[in-house]
């Protein structure tokens, strides 16, 4: 091994770990370097969750968040949480969207955007009915509208 | 301190690495090809770029996001069979980068796919293709040595695992500190992400959400945890040591894939811990069970030390 493949060696390997290491001391997330805070900050008991549920002969059921927004759950959580943020109007958007993807995957029924709130271990210990409900928009099960 | 960093390695071991890490990390851009490129759905105001991203002051195009994940496919097919890898190898590794980071700009950070990308990184900026590559059989030249250059880039690509577990340690202990171990943390967190999960209407872990009813099994599986990350370091030392340490970090993500159904699929198909190991001995077996090598290159066997790389 030569000098200069050692000090090659040497440099990449001090830059890469001094790299990786430095999130430390500012305690920041990012990517690809990272804290890995994943799992370390601590849950409330209660979770307020805005969603999109399915509601079908008296029963609702979220919707799949492949048919809200994205496959991934965590952007869809943001989408939908922006689309409360927006009002009236765009929960309504968003409603209609949703309920015309599901109108093509030949569901019926009535979708809902709400914000529900659940104790976090009752919830698991099989009581599912939200401490509080608030309705940000209904629309039914229908065709796109055309443009 | 420089010798153990410096260890003489065969050119094999290096190339396993790089051919298990490379395949694992192009089948990952291939299988996530819409998350890597599909970005018109999103809304620009929530474009929050982090890493090398940084540099984009607003969203690139669909048509350049579909030809970076699809040049990350290509150069990853480079990557693994070792063509014009002294180009291919950093330029892959530098495209993994960059594709990941882009999907982690919109206000989710995959920290699946940290540990993937600096890995294929070091191994990218090493001679990861001197040997089991398309370059060393367009050489013709016969399989080099153990040499510590060959040394250097697999305690790099091991060291980056052993930080990455260990500071998710200290993060656990910075937040919470050892209520993390001594209270409900992880029963309340693991009831909390299926609740959301169901609530969204994702896959999520019945397991989990049953197990939350009983509160005795969740203090011992947290102390564990914290155990297999803090303990990193010592995975460094070799031997048994690593072997339990790996053993211990491929059953907690198993754990994390039954009660919350979150993959961590590149550590718990073990492709993270490949750098630990004399992958070149298994690898080699494989190959001469398959009846090639014997005549294209010199039995590496016979030029691998013996001791465990850690």
């Amino acid at each position: 091994m030569t000098t200069h493949e050692r000090i090659y060696g040497g440099l990449i390997s001090a830059l890469m770990l001094l790299a990786i290491a430095s999130p430390l001391l500012e305690d920041e997330d990012g990517f690809p370097l990272s804290t890995f805070p994943m799992f370390s900050r601590a849950r409330p008991g209660q979770l307020t969750l805005a969603h999109v549920v399915l509601v079908q002969d008296g029963t609702s059921e979220p919707v799949p968040p492949g048919l809200v927004f994205s496959s991934e759950v965590l952007q869809t959580k943001v989408a939908i949480a922006r689309a409360v943020r927006g009002g009236r109007r765009a929960a309504l958007e968003l409603c209609r969207e949703v309920a015309a993807r599901l109108h093509e995957s030949r569901k019926t029924g009535t979708v809902e955007v709400r914000t529900d709130r659940y104790h976090v271990l009752t919830y698991v210990d099989g009581d599912e009915t939200p401490m509080k409900s608030h309705l940000h928009a209904r629309c039914p099960v229908t065709p796109p509208r055309k443009p | 301190m420089t010798r153990r960093w410096f260890v003489e390695a065969p050119a094999e071991r290096l190339a396993g690495a790089r051919i298990l890490i490379g395949l694992f990390a192009f089948v990952y851009a291939v299988a996530r090809l819409p998350h890597f490129a599909r970005f018109s759905r999103f809304d620009p105001a929530s474009f929050r770029p982090v890493g090398p991203v940084q540099l984009l002051s607003s969203p690139l195009p669909e048509a350049a996001t579909w030809s970076l994940a699809l040049a990350t496919a290509a150069f990853g097919v480079a990557f693994t069979l070792g063509y014009r890898y002294r180009f291919t190898g950093p330029l892959f590794g530098l495209l993994l980068l960059w594709v990941t980071s882009y999907a982690s700009s919109w206000g989710m950070i995959f920290h699946t796919e940290n540990l993937m990308v600096l890995q294929v990184l070091a191994l990218g900026l090493g001679p990861a293709a001197d040997a089991w590559s398309l370059d060393a059989r367009r050489r013709g030249t016969p399989s080099p040595e153990p040499n510590g250059r060959y040394g250097w880039p697999l305690r790099l690509a091991a060291t980056i695992a052993v930080l990455a577990y260990f500071m998710a340690g200290v993060a656990k202990l910075r937040h919470t500190g050892l209520d993390w171990v001594t209270t409900d943390f992880l029963r309340n967190y693991v009831a909390y992400d299926a609740l959301r999960k169901k609530e969204l209407g994702s896959p999520y872990s019945p397991l989990g959400a049953a197990l939350a009813s009983y509160p005795a099994l969740w203090k011992p599986m947290a102390a564990v945890s914290l155990t297999a990350e803090l303990a990193a370091p010592l995975a460094l030392l070799g031997g048994r040591f690593t072997k339990v340490w790996v053993a211990l970090v491929m059953l907690f993500h198993a754990g994390v894939l039954a009660l919350m159904m979150i993959l961590f699929a590149y550590p718990l198909f073990g492709f993270a811990f490949v750098p630990f190991f004399a992958i070149e001995r298994p690898l080699e077996r494989l190959r001469a069970r398959a009846g090639r090598g014997s005549s294209e290159t010199r039995s590496g066997s016979s030029k691998t030390p013996d001791r465990d790389p850690a």
